[in-house]
């Protein structure tokens, strides 16, 4: 009897506990799925039009994503890529043409300061890439930098760079293909 | 009763502030009171959990053995934490993003954790209710109130509208946690001085939380 109290009833009752607890995590759970993932998507691709406005839809492949016109047709690519910024890295999405003219930059995700490389983010300082040729970029001789956040445009022109590695390798490759 | 309901509602607001006078939950206070949006949105989920939360454990108090009492606790605070998140996710979802991390480390808030073992576990439905709310309320004021202050002076901005922008040289550090702490002591301050709180601290008297706690004289587990 004591034995059973002292360890039955509160392992029996932190069960019972949990099991509800897990029965309504999962219906909510079940409730909810569908409408995060529209949420996500959505986000995903106002994204996406903001450095590819050209495009109808979009096509995701395995580490980059094709912008498409109305008829299906492969106007330009978009890359995800990383650079170093101050405090952590720099998430970056590039969208190039399949010209090689790159259509927008936009940061997704950083933890720079907020005062400093969170300004020059907020401000588009992005944008000075809009229109350029996709080339290797260094900073003073085809771009500037952001007064306060070297840090932070470094980080970027680092992912920028990558991104164009790897649009010269993909538009490489579907030429050799086609 | 009625009075004394209404009272346990509005302590959490000054007189036992959970943040500027009992100084639970400080992480988040700290970290997300850069801007005064974000500070609302953490007080408004924190709050929703710490409600429900204290609703529950004292429905349970007669349920739950002493012994398992803590994991008991966290399990229901955690659920609703999950809860919240995932709502939050589907409806919401630039409040998920600017908060990030943050939110599901609600379920390690003090403040929540704090109120399921001080006054939910002791005390009837309705006035644990009552509790969480003034206590929510408490927080998201003096989180919201914190973020305003940091955002004008780290920003120029207050819930993201110009206010001092372009005119005055934003104070760079107040957006940043250092700035926080500056902000923080001097509320904490203010709070003791409208309080009226003596400044020393002679033992168990002095303390907001004396009337919960009984000086410490808590009966003992097993």
């Amino acid at each position: 009897m004591k034995v059973s109290k002292k360890i039955l009833y509160p392992a029996l009752s932190l069960f019972l506990i949990t099991l509800v607890s897990v029965i309504l995590l999962a219906l909510i759970n079940a409730f909810t799925k569908d409408k995060i993932k529209d949420a996500n998507r959505s986000n995903e691709d106002k994204q996406r039009i903001a450095v590819f406005p050209d495009a109808e839809s979009f096509r995701e492949k395995e580490n980059y994503t094709e912008c498409l016109d109305g008829d299906k047709n492969i106007i330009g690519y978009i890359f995800v890529t990383k650079g170093a910024g101050y405090s952590g890295d720099i998430t970056v999405m590039t969208g190039i043409d399949k010209d090689g003219v790159i259509s927008g930059v936009k940061v997704l995700e950083h933890t720079e300061t907020p005062t400093f490389g969170g300004v020059a983010v907020e401000n588009n300082f992005t944008d000075e890439y809009k229109g350029k040729e996709a080339q290797t970029f260094v900073k003073g001789q085809n771009i500037d930098g952001w007064t306060g956040a070297t840090k932070t445009t470094n980080g970027v022109i680092e992912a920028v760079n990558l991104a164009v590695g790897s649009f010269e390798t993909v538009a490489k490759g579907g030429a050799d293909n086609g | 009763m009625a009075k004394n309901n209404f009272g346990e509602f509005t302590k959490g607001i000054i007189k036992e502030n959970p943040v500027l006078v009992l100084l639970l939950g400080t992480c988040p206070t700290l970290a997300i009171s850069s801007s005064a949006l974000n500070s609302l949105g953490m007080g408004i989920a924190a709050a929703a959990v710490l409600i429900c939360s204290n609703a529950v454990i004292a429905a349970l108090k007669r349920v739950i053995p002493d012994s398992v009492r803590i994991p008991a606790y966290i399990t229901v605070i955690a659920s609703f934490v999950s809860i919240v998140q995932m709502l939050i996710k589907a409806y919401v979802p630039a409040l998920d993003k600017s908060l990030g991390i943050f939110l599901p480390l609600i379920v390690v808030n003090c403040i929540i954790l704090g109120r399921a073992e001080m006054f939910a576990s002791k005390n009837k439905i309705l006035p644990s209710i009552l509790d969480g709310a003034g206590m929510g309320l408490g927080f998201t004021l003096a989180i919201t109130f914190m973020g305003i202050v940091r955002e004008i002076l780290g920003s120029g901005t207050v819930f993201g509208f110009d206010v001092t922008k372009g005119k005055v040289e934003p104070i760079g550090i107040f957006a940043i946690t250092a700035g926080g702490f500056f902000v923080y002591g001097i509320l904490i301050a203010l709070v003791n001085k409208i309080a009226k709180r003596p400044n020393q601290s002679p033992g168990c008297a002095a303390c907001p939380m004396a009337a919960a706690c009984h000086g410490g004289a808590k009966k003992e587990v097993e």
